[in-house]
């Protein structure tokens, strides 16, 4: 079981070193001019590009710079964002809170009511409460993520101005940037409370109903399935019958022995998901002006930012591992048979 | 001196299928005495298993009970309510399932499972049952049972889930116990230890036993009575001495002498003809007419009576007036 | 006169070594010595987990050896290539135990028989193949018009006998039997064995016969190795096997037999 966990995490690096050096060397296809001309902020210093060359090491073999660039990112220097403004590491710690936020909110919805829909769906197969689960299953499935995040924009803001675009409203912006707000954790949600700020912590609430709505829905639709599917085939099992033969009450069969076992491929689901959820940020986050990491990969990838886009994917990769890791562990958590090996 | 405990009457079922319902049992009848093993022996598809779920109504969905009852403490099992059987279950009619590995969660502990059948009838305290649960697989022929609590099923052999399976079924000292194919998924040497076992228990606990089965020879070692059955019929229902030294039916009759044996090599096995019929074949006379060596004209036109006489019945025209 | 199949001091291991971690290992075969002489049954009888099934393997060549000699006709299985391997299961063909899992069911009868004589190019007229599939079907004393029928449509004795009229479609002079009849309902079991027994003294066939079911090893076999852990614990005649049981484990099976006799 450690071994298991040292193995995956013996994964991280390799991962991350291959996707960097991916996308490093996709950059060296633009000549050594165009990426010295990213440097520059004046077109009247257009004329200095052989000085930026030289100074950065532009020319070198693509194996040399990459070198460079992975000494700089193990001394904390991820390189100057020209699109966000400020260094690369500032911009992560920046936006990363917010997304991660956002992911974790959605997860929770996904997970909560996607396995008890799914379960409901199950026990009361054919019933009412497994058409509607369906029904709201394949819906989920058809809607594309753009699609349905512009029209719920366009009915709860536009229309009922229920729910705003953005992170967060001007006044909560005036606290939270004032000496009195204390940041602890970077997560606003978090940091309000902590603050006792109750205002601002509804204000951020309420800004992410309509990201993570959009975002869980496609994932929400999954989860029903997987969860409907896995509750059937464990409900069919023979330790069911046996559970039922020894005079259990049906809740308990269903919850404490069918459920159990049924939650199994479910938490896999969720790690895969949490994962493809942080991808559908960059989606959901520029639809809804959202101030997290997927916005500002976009924005960095709009204006060849590359030192942003390095350092967006290196987050993604890092993310990426990690929340496999994570599904790993709850996994084998849930599973004695795995957990005992 | 005998005293019925369970009494089964006219017990009819089927499975509802896209083209109709297919049936499965056409009205069987017997009565389980206190403190005795009855044996139902039948081959696949005889209906024996389905018997079996419906004594406590633990039958798959597409399952139908067309008719009959099933009389414990008189009153019928088939028509009572959920929450009243649930009672029963586990209680006072227990059950042990043929693949004792996926028959118990594998996920929850022997432990957890052993205990909340106690919980679930009784108040005890989680000390009291732990203790109890202890004592059970102590019963049961587990050794450091203590520990073991703790283990999950597939820390256990077959045979040792086997024994989780009967201690558990065992925890409320039921009136009634149904073993549906034990020792079928087991080693020959598993096989005669859980016998042993439950034969012991059986006694030991004054318990009634409904072995059911595909094997004689397994029936031979354990009942007290057997029950023949075919084709979702009775056949034939005897003392088991008298059954194995003079069985009546031609379809007993067959089944024993086309049985290989170890004391002695015999240079042809006597065969029945042909295959036991699938449910929802139709016949309309003696099902087994078709492969019957004795078959006359009138069995292929009416389906025997059951012929009572001496403590056992035959259906078989051939016992008339006997 | 070359035996049917020598099986020369053979060893199985299996190893699980885990990237990072510790290198665990299974003896599933120890030293097994077997000599199957052409024309005999030669019983392997065991428990679940005694290496029975996987001895079948390596006989077969779906699983390596990891030392040792297998000698089909005299012939050394080790190093063979693919090609080779054809040939070979020209000479030696297998019935398993499940008639439910072993028959494609998307395959008329027809097509089941034909496969293996497609492979080998045998029987490509018509007619001939026509008569030849008849033939088969004669043998298993199954009905020619089953030819064009699906495996869905027959009971568990039917498709047994069609599994066994397929492996002895390429008239091969060794049978692997795999606990062909435990599957089986009593009252057709003993069909199958009457016909495996008839089909064996017909063709002279050489059968390695696996089975947990001593009674039904006796009824068949003319010498018995009892398996136990990976090794053969007893190995002699039926004859003497069941008569002067020397091995205690073989007396502990044979005690554990139920029985209808002598209650």
């Amino acid at each position: 079981m450690g071994r298991f966990m040292l193995r995956r995490l013996c994964l991280l690096p390799l991962v991350v070193l291959g996707v960097t050096f991916l996308l490093f060397f996709l950059t060296q296809r633009l000549s050594p001019e165009m990426r010295a001309s990213l440097y520059v902020k004046d077109p009247r210093q257009m004329g200095a590009l052989e000085e930026v060359i030289r100074q950065y090491g532009l020319r070198d073999n693509v194996f040399k710079q990459y070198g460079r660039w992975l000494g700089n990112v193990v001394h904390g220097d991820l390189g100057y964002s020209p699109s966000a403004n400020m260094p690369v590491a500032q911009a992560l710690k920046q936006y990363l809170p917010a997304t991660i936020q956002l992911a974790l909110v959605t997860m929770l919805l996904v997970v909560f009511f996607g396995v008890w829909f799914g379960a409901a769906s199950a026990v009361h197969k054919d019933k009412w409460q497994d058409i509607v689960a369906r029904f709201i299953s394949v819906g989920g499935f058809s809607l594309p993520i753009f699609v349905l995040g512009l029209i719920l924009l366009m009915v709860f803001y536009g229309k009922l101005h229920w729910f705003a675009p953005g992170g967060y409203s001007i006044q909560t912006d005036i606290i939270i940037h004032s000496s009195a707000f204390k940041t602890y954790t970077g997560f606003l949600l978090l940091d309000s409370l902590l603050n006792g700020q109750w205002r601002v912590f509804g204000d951020v609430l309420s800004h992410l109903v309509l990201p993570a709505l959009t975002l869980c829905i496609g994932s929400f639709a999954l989860m029903v399935r997987v969860m409907r599917s896995s509750m059937l085939e464990e409900l069919n099992k023979d330790y069911v019958r046996t559970a039922r033969a020894k005079g259990l009450r049906e809740s308990q069969i269903i919850y404490k022995h069918a459920g159990k076992n049924a939650i199994i491929p479910v938490i896999t689901l969720a790690g895969i998901q949490f994962i493809r959820l942080l991808g559908g940020t960059v989606i959901v986050e520029t639809i809804f002006d959202y101030p997290g990491i997927g916005r500002f990969g976009v924005l960095a990838a709009q204006q060849l930012d590359i030192a942003g886009i390095l350092g967006f994917s290196l987050m993604v990769a890092v993310l990426f591992v990690v929340g496999n890791l994570l599904s790993d562990i709850l996994y084998t958590a849930a599973d004695p048979r795995i957990r005992l090996e | 001196m005998s005293e019925p405990i369970l009494q089964v009457q006219d017990l009819r079922l089927g499975f509802a299928t896209d083209s109709g319902s297919v049936p499965v049992l056409h009205g069987l009848s017997y009565t389980l005495e206190k403190g005795k093993v009855l044996a139902v022996v039948g081959e696949s598809g005889s209906g024996k298993t389905v018997h079996a779920l419906s004594l406590l109504k633990l039958l798959p969905p597409n399952a139908r009970i067309e008719g009959g009852k099933i009389i414990y403490q008189g009153k019928n099992l088939l028509t009572m309510k959920e929450s009243s059987l649930r009672h029963i279950r586990g209680k006072k009619i227990a059950m042990i399932f043929q693949d004792p590995g996926s028959s118990l969660n594998p996920v929850l502990t022997i432990g957890e499972q052993l205990c909340e059948t106690l919980h679930a009838h009784q108040k005890i305290s989680k000390t009291a049952s732990r203790k109890r649960a202890v004592e059970l697989l102590t019963q049961v022929g587990i050794t450091d049972a203590e520990k073991r609590l703790n283990d999950y099923p597939f820390q256990f052999s077959g045979g040792m889930c086997q024994r989780v399976m009967i201690a558990m079924a065992l925890a409320l000292s039921p009136d009634i116990l149904i073993a549906d194919e034990p020792t079928t998924a087991l080693d020959v040497t598993i096989q005669a230890q859980i016998l042993t076992l439950i034969k012991n228990l059986q006694k030991q606990n004054g318990m009634s036993v409904i072995f059911i089965t595909h094997n004689l020879a397994v029936a031979a070692q354990i009942a007290d009575e057997v029950l023949v059955l075919y084709a979702g019929q009775c056949m034939e229902q005897a003392p088991a001495a008298q059954l194995f030294s003079r069985p009546l039916h031609p379809y007993t009759q067959g089944l024993l002498g086309s049985l290989a044996s170890v004391r002695q090599k015999t240079d042809k096995l006597s065969v029945i003809a042909g295959n036991p019929p699938r449910p929802g074949d139709k016949t309309e006379g003696c099902p087994f007419a078709a492969r019957c060596p004795k078959a006359f004209e009138k069995c292929y036109k009416a389906c025997p009576p059951l012929y009572e006489q001496a403590g056992r019945s035959t259906r078989c025209y051939l016992q008339e007036g006997k | 006169m070359t035996n049917a199949i020598v099986v020369k001091q053979l060893y199985k291991t299996y190893e699980h070594k885990p990237w990072l971690g510790t290198k665990t290992q299974k003896e599933v075969l120890q030293g097994i010595d077997l000599t199957l002489p052409r024309g005999k049954v030669l019983g392997l009888v065991g428990e679940s987990g005694c290496g029975k099934s996987t001895l079948c393997k390596v006989i077969l060549g779906i699983e390596p050896a990891t030392s040792g000699t297998v000698l089909i006709n005299g012939q050394n299985t080790s190093g063979l290539s693919v090609r080779q391997w054809r040939v070979m299961r020209r000479q030696m063909q297998v019935v398993f135990q499940d008639p439910y899992a072993s028959l494609d069911p998307r395959f008329s009868v027809r097509k089941l028989l034909s496969e293996p004589l497609d492979i080998h190019g045998l029987y490509a007229h018509k007619q001939d193949r026509e008569e030849y599939l008849r033939e088969l079907l004669r043998a298993v004393q199954l009905d020619a018009a089953f030819l064009d029928r699906y495996p869905h449509e027959f009971s568990g004795g039917q498709r047994q006998r069609i599994a066994i009229a397929r492996a002895l479609a390429l008239n091969p002079q060794i049978l692997i039997a795999d606990e062909p009849v435990s599957a089986l309902d009593v009252s057709v079991q003993a069909q199958i064995l009457n016909l495996l027994k008839e089909i064996q003294r017909q063709r002279n066939l050489s059968i390695l016969f696996v089975t947990h079911d001593f009674a039904v090893a006796r009824f068949l076999c003319d010498d018995i190795a009892v398996m136990q852990n990976g090794q053969i614990v007893e190995y002699t005649t039926a004859e003497t096997l069941f008569e002067h049981p020397q091995a205690a484990y073989t007396k502990k099976l044979l005690a554990a037999v139920p029985s209808v006799e002598g209650r």
